[in-house]
């Protein structure tokens, strides 16, 4: 992260909040499974505690070309501003895939079209936040807190809407997942989260022999000695060790007929081992409410390409892995799912003399459920005549108003002043009930 | 074993281990302080706190051990410095040879493996902290291509040849860095259709902060004047990959820059304009508070404190940005506390480990894995603003952390046939100690300078009891030892 002067109260809002919510949710949790009858299998005591969607939280890094994600095909003046990387119109050779006359997905897209004609995806165009950081650090930070221009919140949207609400399944251990190194900071201060790079090798090495007397032995460590933020750090993994070792992503087969990208060997995607390792976790039932996965790649400066080259691999991925993941989950399992995928700033609409793009303003997000108001690309559409700073697209809606409906029809939380504080959002129509 | 081990030696693959430095006898000694302070002193010197940096400290006292900590050249480097130059034999190799060889991920890895090995192993333990601290400070991703042979150049030419130089002259080696012009994209920035990569990552990340005053114009002026900053092409024989100006993709217009103008200049004085930019930004306020903070944070702790940053903001500027000079300025009130504890990042967790535990390094690549798993990876981390360093961005996955003594103190990474890898002798660790309690206080000795809380030692003793605990459990004990909250902390 770039460096504020601020950091220090984070870190104190940090603590004040973890703690707090990790005290506080403890004692719900345990009323919660005390209260329900000996009979009553938990499983079921869960389903009636809550129907909200588990959010999957997708995060472009590096700022994707919105204008490559989907294409304005009928505008004359992207193909001014983009002659050697653009993507043809829809009909002609090599070009999108149309969605509504006027936008079309790039070919390395293609699969994503099944998900849109059935009604389960939604883009918003010229979208993102307003600020005019062209920071990579600054407008992930400011859009993974959710209040642009502040340095000194340091907590995350979702990590706040999983503090403000109460757990979908009261006796869930582990309450979001950070599919990274360092847990994103949009996770940050939710209570019961962790980050687990890889959730197949998520396990105490050593002697299997003395293993559990080495656990046993840390969890008590750290509980008598250690101070926050390590001390609940240790704590939610000793939890996650045990859900994730019930889960056994490692031997999941997925349901649906179209299939992962590799997850190793020549040509492995790390995306699509994220994405089927989460869907393992949904299958599973654990109670995890929340999973963040990063996709980086995106910061196409040099050597862009369109329908070929780094930005359609990158593409390719993450629709074909997209795809995988919404018919082994959303549709053969029928779980009850949003996918979200968001970047920093989208780029300039000019392209650069490198064949690439540099850092821009407005841009694209995708929307993938079954409760999302799919089959439409939702946009109040600024075209690229009038630019913001005469360079790039302009944000017509904000990525709050976006993130707020989620938060409100699909995570079942109506405590938007706490998710976004300061900001009173507009629904878009993008979400149902 | 060492002997043997060394009959066996060929230049690709390590197998002698450098052996630890055995503490020196001072009949007077100059110290004054408590263990803590000791300790305290050698962690935030080092990568990791040794009987043989305390018996320095207590030779030399405190301002003796800073001093010369602070003159590294005058360190003598040998066992390690032959290890490295019998191992990683394309560290000193020039950038057209570097392009010549077969593997360019065989020279990423030398790479990799040196910078650990000196973590661990190298005298200058100053010296290898404050190129950790410019490493992520001028971050360069070394999986990208051409980047995977010429990071070790920048690493050699770059941070560690400026390290403790004038932080102007560090920034303009990594402004003609070919290495660097290729992350950043300078390399294509070219008159007509300018590329902004590095104009904006020059200020923000290197120089003025994200909040130190620029606009979006100023990115703008800024990569029209490095127009044409390049580098010669495979062809140009001696000259292949180093820094090249090509005046005629200058743009020889005039530009402003932060209210500077920079008159027009055609043909070669053309490279002026990019050197009066790096001028301009070497000497601004905003680089002195940014550059400041950094080494603060670096060296004293996550959250640095405004006073501190100020009055090494002030040294900047009366030793014309002398490094070596704001380093010992913020070494001297670290070691004057009080100084808020700093959680170790990964990279410093592992070599602390070895370094206490005399651990036996043959192969070094074993290294590589444990640092992965724990996202650590030296030279591994694809944006530019490096690493972090802050205290959360680590606390989070406390398992790699653990799994670092686990394995280490299970020999997961030894080979017992080939008696290659990492591996721990414990037993001139715990001398004659047969109790519980009396391995406790050899583990203390050895790692924590006799420092350990009475909490933490009874956790380590409740681990090891009943009395006369086995080999292997007095192996994990210092496993867990290194697993302890305090061990994550310096």
């Amino acid at each position: 992260m770039s460096e504020h002067v601020h950091d220090a109260c984070a870190c104190t809002e940090y603590n004040r909040l973890s703690r707090r919510q990790f005290i506080g949710w403890s004692g719900v949790a345990a009323a919660g499974a005390f209260s329900a009858p000996a009979w009553m299998p938990r499983v079921s005591f869960a389903r009636d505690f809550s129907n909200r969607d588990v959010i999957v939280s997708i995060y472009l890094r590096g700022g994707a070309d919105g204008l490559t994600l989907c294409v304005p095909y009928n505008d004359p003046a992207y193909y001014t501003a983009r002659p050697t990387i653009n993507v043809a119109p829809a009909g002609a050779p090599g070009g999108c895939v149309n969605l509504d006359y006027t936008f079309g997905l790039p070919p390395a897209m293609a699969a994503l079209h099944a998900m849109y004609a059935a009604g389960h995806l939604c883009v918003v165009h010229a979208t993102g936040s307003t600020d005019p950081t062209r920071s990579h650090f600054d407008a992930q930070r400011f859009m993974e807190v959710g209040k642009p221009a502040d340095p000194t919140i340091f907590t995350g949207w979702l990590g706040r809407h999983i503090a403000s609400v109460a757990p979908a399944d009261p006796t869930a251990p582990v309450r979001a997942i950070g599919i990274a190194y360092q847990l994103q900071q949009q996770l940050v201060g939710a209570s019961r989260s962790v980050p687990v790079p890889d959730m197949t090798t998520y396990t105490l090495r050593g002697s299997s022999t003395t293993r559990a007397a080495r656990q046993t032995w840390l969890d008590a460590t750290y509980d008598l000695i250690s101070v926050d933020p390590v001390r609940a750090a240790a704590d939610n993994t000793m939890s996650t060790i045990t859900k994730l070792a019930q889960v056994n992503a490692g031997a999941y087969t997925p349901l649906g007929t179209y299939p992962y990208p590799p997850t190793s060997g020549t040509g492995a995607s790390s995306f699509s081992k994220a994405m089927r390792q989460t869907a393992a976790l949904i299958a599973a039932d654990v109670g995890v409410e929340a999973v963040a996965i990063d996709k980086s790649g995106w910061d196409t400066h040099s050597a862009q390409g369109s329908t070929t080259g780094t930005m359609a691999t990158h593409m390719s991925d993450l629709a074909e892995t997209l795809r995988a993941f919404y018919e082994d989950v959303i549709i053969a399992r029928n779980k009850n799912v949003t996918i979200v995928i968001m970047s920093e700033f989208g780029r300039r609409v000019a392209e650069n003399g490198s064949r690439g793009t540099d850092h821009g303003h407005g841009n694209v997000m995708f929307l993938v459920g079954k409760k999302i108001v799919g089959g439409q690309v939702k946009t109040i559409w600024p075209g690229l005549s009038s630019l913001y700073q005469n360079l790039d697209l302009q944000v017509t809606i904000d990525f709050r108003d976006i993130l707020a409906e989620i938060v409100s029809k699909r995570l079942e939380n109506q405590a938007l002043a706490t998710v976004f504080p300061g900001y009173t959002p507009t629904f878009r129509n993008i979400a149902m009930v | 074993m060492t002997q043997l081990a060394s009959q066996l030696g060929t230049l690709s693959r390590p197998t002698h281990a450098i052996p630890p430095d055995e503490p020196v006898t001072t009949p007077t000694p100059k110290f004054v302080g408590t263990l803590d302070q000791a300790r305290r002193i050698v962690d935030r010197t080092t990568f990791g706190f040794t009987r043989y940096e305390w018996s320095l400290l207590n030779q030399l006292g405190t301002e003796g051990y800073l001093r010369r900590h602070l003159y590294p050249e005058q360190i003598p480097d040998g066992e390690l410095g032959a290890f490295v130059s019998a191992n990683y034999p394309t560290l000193t190799m020039t950038p057209q040879l570097l392009s010549q060889q077969a593997s360019s991920s065989d020279v990423s890895n030398q790479l990799i493996r040196a910078r650990l090995m000196r973590a661990v192993f190298s005298r200058r333990q100053l010296f290898e902290r404050v190129v950790e601290m410019w490493t992520d400070h001028f971050n360069i991703w070394i999986r990208e291509s051409l980047v995977n042979f010429l990071k070790t150049a920048d690493d050699r030419d770059v941070i560690r040849a400026n390290a403790f130089g004038t932080f102007a002259n560090l920034l303009s080696a990594s402004a003609q860095s070919p290495a660097m012009l290729i992350y950043l994209n300078n390399d294509t920035n070219k008159v007509g259709r300018p590329n902004e990569n590095y104009a904006r990552e020059l200020m923000e990340l290197h120089t003025l902060g994200v909040d130190g005053g620029y606009t979006q114009a100023d990115v703008q002026q800024v990569a029209k004047c490095f127009t044409g900053w390049t580098y010669f092409g495979s062809s140009a024989g001696t000259s292949a990959y180093t820094f090249q100006f090509k005046s005629t993709d200058h743009d020889t217009t005039q530009k402003i820059v932060l209210g500077n103008i920079i008159p027009p200049r055609t043909g070669n004085s053309g490279l002026q304009d990019g050197v009066d930019v790096l001028n301009i930004l070497a000497n601004h306020a905003s680089t002195r508070q940014f550059i400041a903070r950094k080494i603060v944070r670096h060296f004293w702790g996550h959250s640095p404190e405004q006073s501190l940053v100020d009055s090494t903001a002030g040294v900047y500027l009366a030793t014309g940005g002398d490094i070596r000079s704001m380093v010992a300025h913020v070494l001297r009130r670290t070691y004057a506390g009080p100084t808020p504890p700093k959680f170790k990042r990964p990279m410093h967790l592992l070599a602390s480990t070895l370094r206490a535990t005399n651990a036996r390094v043959t192969a070094p690549n074993n290294l590589q894995t444990p640092l992965t798993e724990a996202g650590h990876l030296p030279f591994d981390w694809s944006p530019p603003d490096g690493f972090p360093d802050t205290l959360e961005a680590w606390t989070g996955l406390l398992l790699a952390r653990w799994n670092f003594g686990a394995r280490l103190m299970n020999n997961d990474w030894w080979n017992s046939t080939t008696q290659l890898g990492i591996t721990v002798d414990t037993a001139p660790l715990i001398g004659t100690a047969v109790t519980a309690s009396g391995v406790v206080a050899k583990i203390n000795e050895a790692m924590f300078n006799g420092t350990l809380r009475s909490a933490e030692r009874a956790q380590l003793e409740s681990y090891l009891l009943p009395n006369n605990p086995s080999a292997s459990t007095i192996r994990e004990a210092f496993g867990l030892a290194a697993s302890l909250p305090a061990f994550q902390w310096y």
